[in-house]
């Protein structure tokens, strides 16, 4: 069990299901309240999956033995890149009330609520097998 | 620990004092209704000052442990890295709704309009 917590199939799993979530939530959010907050779901999911997706990227480089220190120095630069870009995306969205903001913070929400939910998945399965055991 | 919560209740005290202040100055509604900005952009400052700070202890502590621990066994270099990733978005998500709520504070807050009604120059 703890493999999978330590595996990159989790991170593969959390960024698909992500944009999963996110999809999901947007078609709710036309159905049942309205498009502007929809479209602040949209924004918000794609902003933190790519968010993720750009974190996991830098990190698996800078921690990689085989990359030479110089190359992660460019790293270090796109790890402080894209919270500047993801500021600047934030800010355009929400000074000029593109989307509804209820709905971009939920929008930014998807990775936390989908680790969470993968972790009480993972947690039931414990608790099943020690059940069955 | 005693010196820290001695700074905080100062700058609690030292913020109260100011809004009495202010509040005392406030005697037409103009001056009262810039109040309403000034302590929103106090609060702005106050709430993104303690969410980078927050979030710096917590991915600082995590990367130093993980870096240690890699140093210690560089075999489980990978399981670290996946752990420290989830690790780092679920304290980054935090700093960014911080963010998010004082840019609603600052740029859409609902409030706005009714205080610039207040002070007559909607």
């Amino acid at each position: 069990m703890l493999d999978f917590w330590c595996s990159t199939q989790l991170i593969k799993k959390i960024q698909v299901s992500s944009l999963v979530l996110c999809l999901i939530l947007t078609i709710f959010g036309v159905i049942f309240v309205s498009v502007n907050f929809a479209l602040g779901i949209l924004a918000g999911g794609i902003i933190a999956s790519f968010n993720f997706y750009w974190l996991q990227t830098a990190l698996r480089k800078i921690f990689d033995q085989q990359v030479i220190f110089g190359h992660k120095a460019i790293y270090y630069a796109k790890y402080y890149l894209r919270l500047i870009i993801m500021g600047i995306f934030l800010y355009e969205l929400i000074v000029n009330k593109m989307v509804h903001p209820l709905g971009l913070i939920i929008g930014l929400s998807v990775i936390v609520i989908n680790i969470m939910v993968i972790a009480f998945t993972e947690l039931w399965k414990i608790v099943r097998t020690k059940e069955a055991t | 620990m005693k010196k820290a919560l001695l700074v905080s209740l100062l700058v609690v005290l030292t913020m109260g004092m100011a809004s009495l202040a202010f509040g005392q100055e406030a005697a037409d509604s103009k001056a009262a209704g810039l109040d309403f900005f000034v302590m929103t952009v106090l609060a702005c400052g106050g709430c993104i000052a303690v969410a980078a700070f927050g979030g710096a202890l917590g991915q600082g502590m995590s990367i130093k442990n993980a870096v240690e621990g890699i140093a210690r066994n560089p075999e489980a270099s990978g399981k670290i890295t996946v752990t420290l990733i989830i690790g780092l978005a679920l304290i980054e998500s935090l700093v960014i709704y911080a963010l998010v709520v004082c840019l609603i504070m600052l740029f859409a807050n609902p409030a706005t309009s009714k205080v610039l009604a207040f002070m007559g120059l909607s």
